[in-house]
């Protein structure tokens, strides 16, 4: 028993470091879901996306200790843009995953251009705090 | 009516059990001494047991842990390892997509204006989007 317990207690320490980047991927509780949304903001801002959260909603699952947060998005901008946008959202590192997308593409007879603008439908395990 | 020869029947009979009286002590050092360590030695024995029960539990402690309780405690290094490279690819791949290094979204036939005049518009849900990127 009590050499179990050492052991734990070895193992705890030994992976420490791992654990600790490995929960850098999860989004912790409430703070980590503002921090979430103000990047997703940030990185909208920088490609010249107008971005808006239209639901917002937490599902409980079957792990213990984790819930889902369920985010839609709608965008409208330029299409290689909303592209780029699309293509970060694929490779966010964190535990998440991309669930629906709609994309509208529209051509301007008279500025000659594409624009784009759809929805989008996020969902991120987040950590109870 | 109580006769001479019913007082004398009674008093033989009281005399009788006066006689049986074996005694009238209040202390019987022997037998007490006795049944002392008669309890003594049956707790004695008593706790022996348990507590020979108890070394013999905590002795096998070790094998009575199961393997699933063992198992319970390993940690897949592997898999974390798995994990963090996954997750160490992704943040290269994010942060390269937000500088904009290497990135060039091509539509099939984003050059070609559609056929019909004024707006036009296409959508698809539900998947990957029809891009493709270098």
């Amino acid at each position: 028993m009590e050499r179990e317990y050492k052991r734990l207690q070895e193992l705890l320490e030994k992976t420490e470091t791992e654990r600790a980047l490995l929960e850098r991927h999860v989004i912790a509780g409430e703070n980590g879901t503002v921090s979430f949304l103000s990047l997703i903001d940030e990185v909208a801002d920088e490609l010249g996306v107008e971005l808006s959260t239209e639901a917002l909603k937490v599902e409980t699952t079957d792990e213990p200790g984790f819930d889902e947060l369920v985010v839609e998005f709608s965008f409208k901008g330029q299409e290689s843009q909303i592209i780029r946008l699309v293509k970060m959202f694929e490779t966010l590192p964190y535990h998440s995953r991309l669930t629906a997308l709609e994309l509208i593409r529209t051509y301007n007879n008279e500025t000659g251009q594409w624009s784009m603008g759809g929805n989008l439908t996020f969902k991120l395990s987040i950590k109870e705090t | 009516m109580i006769t001479k020869e019913d007082i004398l029947k009674m008093v033989t009979k009281v005399s009788r059990r006066s006689r049986n009286i074996q005694d009238s002590r209040l202390i019987h050092p022997e037998r007490e001494w006795s049944l002392a360590i008669i309890v003594f030695v049956l707790l004695l024995v008593g706790i022996f047991t348990l507590n020979a029960k108890r070394f013999a539990y905590f002795n096998n402690i070790e094998a009575q842990l199961s393997d699933e309780t063992s198992s319970a405690v390993e940690y897949k290094y592997g898999t974390m390892q798995e994990v963090l490279d996954s997750y160490g690819e992704k943040t290269l791949l994010f942060q390269e997509l937000r500088q904009g290094v290497g990135v060039s979204a091509v539509f099939l036939d984003a050059s070609a204006p559609p056929e019909t005049a004024g707006t036009n518009s296409d959508s698809q849900s539900g998947g990957e989007p029809s891009v493709s990127f270098e």
